[in-house]
């Protein structure tokens, strides 16, 4: 065989180093990116940022009459704050807005997790950029790592966020910081309940994503995921009782809420193991699904 | 000098489908053109050198390593892949940016390198705009320059050429031969001869997943003693000529062509051929106005092998 003629040969020298949050750099790139198009972020977080903005003056204005800052029968404008004060003064607990607004909001809440979700497999593989991804020094984990934080924080902004918002105006409104001081755990109740739904919705948006050709059949699939067990479960209820509603993953992030903030409510009744685990089997089935398909994805297109 | 890319018996296989089956190569450095029809497998090579892909069976080694997930051979190796996979929501630099900060470069340094290797792919005045915009040439040149932007040791081109203008070919071509004279060791797959032939006359032929030749075009068109070598010649008397060649012994066939003043003959031993040329031509007053040699290009050598 003929050998190749020679070229000048440069080793290379230069320091061979990795990221340190190998993850990051995706993660920070893609937010960036998903935030350039103005007119889907008005339109998914418009219906959160209002409801956090009624439930946040809800406590305000619970704070505000307990306070005896209102006057009694005080006319003109203050006549609809006087209401909702009373209003907000029959549910106590800011932990009661709290759930509520996260059980008025959810459905709302599943949309930036199924729009900004869905895409970020089902656009890499369709184009091919995970092979730029793969010649790097990141893992597969990493690359999962970095999809999933995206897919995360578009959904704590309309879970998380709110919720903290509003424990925020409780705390800043809340006589000698009482709030912050008595009732801290509604704060970690927020988190952990975020935390649980943005764990779930993620997952599966991911878990589709990677099946899909398409980010508008990832969307299908999202809704699919969530609403068909949903539909399902009413219809079995009626057919056979109150149990069939852990078959959907709504009914049961519902339930779990009923936990986590120790409402007591019956509704949706199911048994709070029965719920963590179908929330945890949901889960646990997307990510198997995004492992196997990720470690298909080394095939050159 | 060690070889850039050492391959002994690399097998891949997708499910019952063989990619690449039983290649030994040794690539040393310089510009190497990885050649083969669509479905060769010469972007499962390429996978493979880059560390995307795991061999089957076999061993192969890039720079002296290992190449499979190693994340720190990625500071030594660019690779630039086949299919579009540029973000079109990202700018140019953006793009080329967010691909060096995954390497490990700090925000500044990632940046700056973005914004040179943008510029040497000519794409400097149009780094800023987002890459849905771009033409199909342009997106390709930001693939070029994630691979070049953290100055490789080898350098892995899949189809580069592929969706370019005649503008862009020729601007592509030039900076992959300036990258190879400073030292950048450079394999370039294509399917289009010419291109190849245009960068380099080393070549690797892949076919069915198994390596049909390597080396020179010249060393490998040698190599086909089955194929004489067809020569032309333009001559005033091209038909005396063809009678004082058919005594050449090194001559096996001769045709008079069409118009009468050229001549395709074939040969097994070229270079003896055109010694007796020279000394025909000399003492007959032929009128011999051209030589050619027309299936010792690249084309003519690769429908030998693959047909």
């Amino acid at each position: 065989m003929a050998i190749t003629r020679l070229e000048v040969y440069r080793r290379f020298t230069g320091p061979r180093r990795r990221h340190p949050l190998r993850f990051w750099p995706i993660t920070a790139a893609n937010v960036r990116a998903a935030s350039k198009r103005k007119l889907p972020l008005l339109l998914l977080y418009a219906i959160p940022a209002i409801g956090t903005a009624i439930f946040s003056f809800f406590v305000y204005a619970k704070f505000a009459a307990e306070a005896r800052l209102l006057p009694d029968g005080a006319g003109g404008g203050l006549a609809l704050v006087d209401m909702l004060a009373q209003r907000a003064l029959q549910r106590l607990e800011v932990r009661n807005n709290i759930a509520e607004f996260n059980s008025y909001s959810q459905t709302f809440a599943l949309l930036p997790a199924a729009w900004f979700g869905s895409a970020l497999f089902a656009a890499d593989i369709r184009a091919g950029a995970h092979q730029l991804y793969f010649c790097r020094p990141i893992t597969r984990l990493d690359y999962f790592l970095g999809k999933f934080l995206t897919a995360a924080f578009f959904t704590a902004c309309a879970v998380l966020v709110p919720g903290l918002v509003i424990c925020a105006v409780a705390a800043f409104n809340s006589p000698d910081w009482y709030f912050l001081l008595e009732e801290w755990d509604v704060i970690v109740d927020t988190v952990l309940y975020s935390l649980v739904w943005i764990v779930v919705t993620s997952s599966v948006a991911l878990a589709v994503s990677s099946l899909a050709a398409r980010r508008s059949f990832a969307i299908v699939g999202f809704f699919a995921v969530f609403f068909i067990p949903h539909a399902m479960g009413r219809v079995l209820r009626s057919l056979e009782g109150y149990d069939f509603f852990a078959i959907s993953p709504i009914y049961d992030l519902r339930q779990v809420a009923i936990e986590i903030f120790d409402l007591g409510h019956s509704w949706p009744g199911i048994p709070a193991a029965t719920a963590w685990s179908v929330l945890a089997g949901t889960v646990a089935a997307s990510l198997l699904v995004v492992a196997l398909r990720l470690r298909r994805l080394e095939a050159v297109g | 000098m060690s070889a850039v890319v050492e391959a002994v018996a690399l097998g891949r296989w997708y499910g019952q489908v063989v990619g690449l089956n039983e290649l030994t190569v040794r690539m040393e450095p310089g510009i190497t053109g990885l050649l083969g029809p669509n479905g060769a497998g010469k972007s499962t090579f390429l996978g493979l050198i880059a560390g995307e892909l795991k061999p089957s069976r076999g061993t192969i080694r890039v720079l002296g390593e290992d190449p499979f997930a190693n994340g720190l051979l990625f500071r030594r190796v660019g690779y630039c892949p086949q299919r579009d996979a540029v973000y079109g929501r990202m700018s140019g630099r953006e793009m080329v940016r967010f691909l060096l900060r995954l390497g490990g470069y700090g925000r500044r340094e990632a940046d700056a390198r973005a914004r040179r290797a943008l510029e040497r792919v000519a794409l400097g005045e149009d780094m800023e705009r987002r890459t849905a915009g771009y033409s199909k040439g342009m997106r390709q040149r930001v693939k070029i320059a994630q691979a070049i932007a953290h100055d490789p040791e080898l350098l892995v081109l899949d189809e580069p050429l592929g969706g370019l203008d005649p503008v862009g070919r020729r601007d592509v071509i030039r900076l992959l031969a300036e990258l190879a004279a400073a030292g950048t060791s450079v394999l370039v797959s294509s399917h289009v001869l010419h291109e190849i032939e245009a960068l380099t006359a080393e070549i690797l032929l892949v076919h069915r997943g198994r390596l049909l030749a390597q080396g020179t075009i010249a060393d490998v068109r040698e190599l086909l003693r089955q194929h004489p070598r067809r020569v032309e010649i333009v001559a005033r008397d091209a038909r005396r000529l063809a009678r004082a060649l058919l005594d050449a012994e090194e001559v096996i066939a001769v045709r008079l062509l069409d118009d009468g003043t050229r001549l395709s003959l074939e040969t097994r031993d070229v270079a003896r051929f055109h010694r007796r040329l020279t000394e025909i031509a000399a003492g007959g007053g032929f009128g011999v106005q051209g030589l050619e040699s027309v299936d010792a290009s690249l084309e003519a050598v690769f429908d030998y092998l693959v047909a």
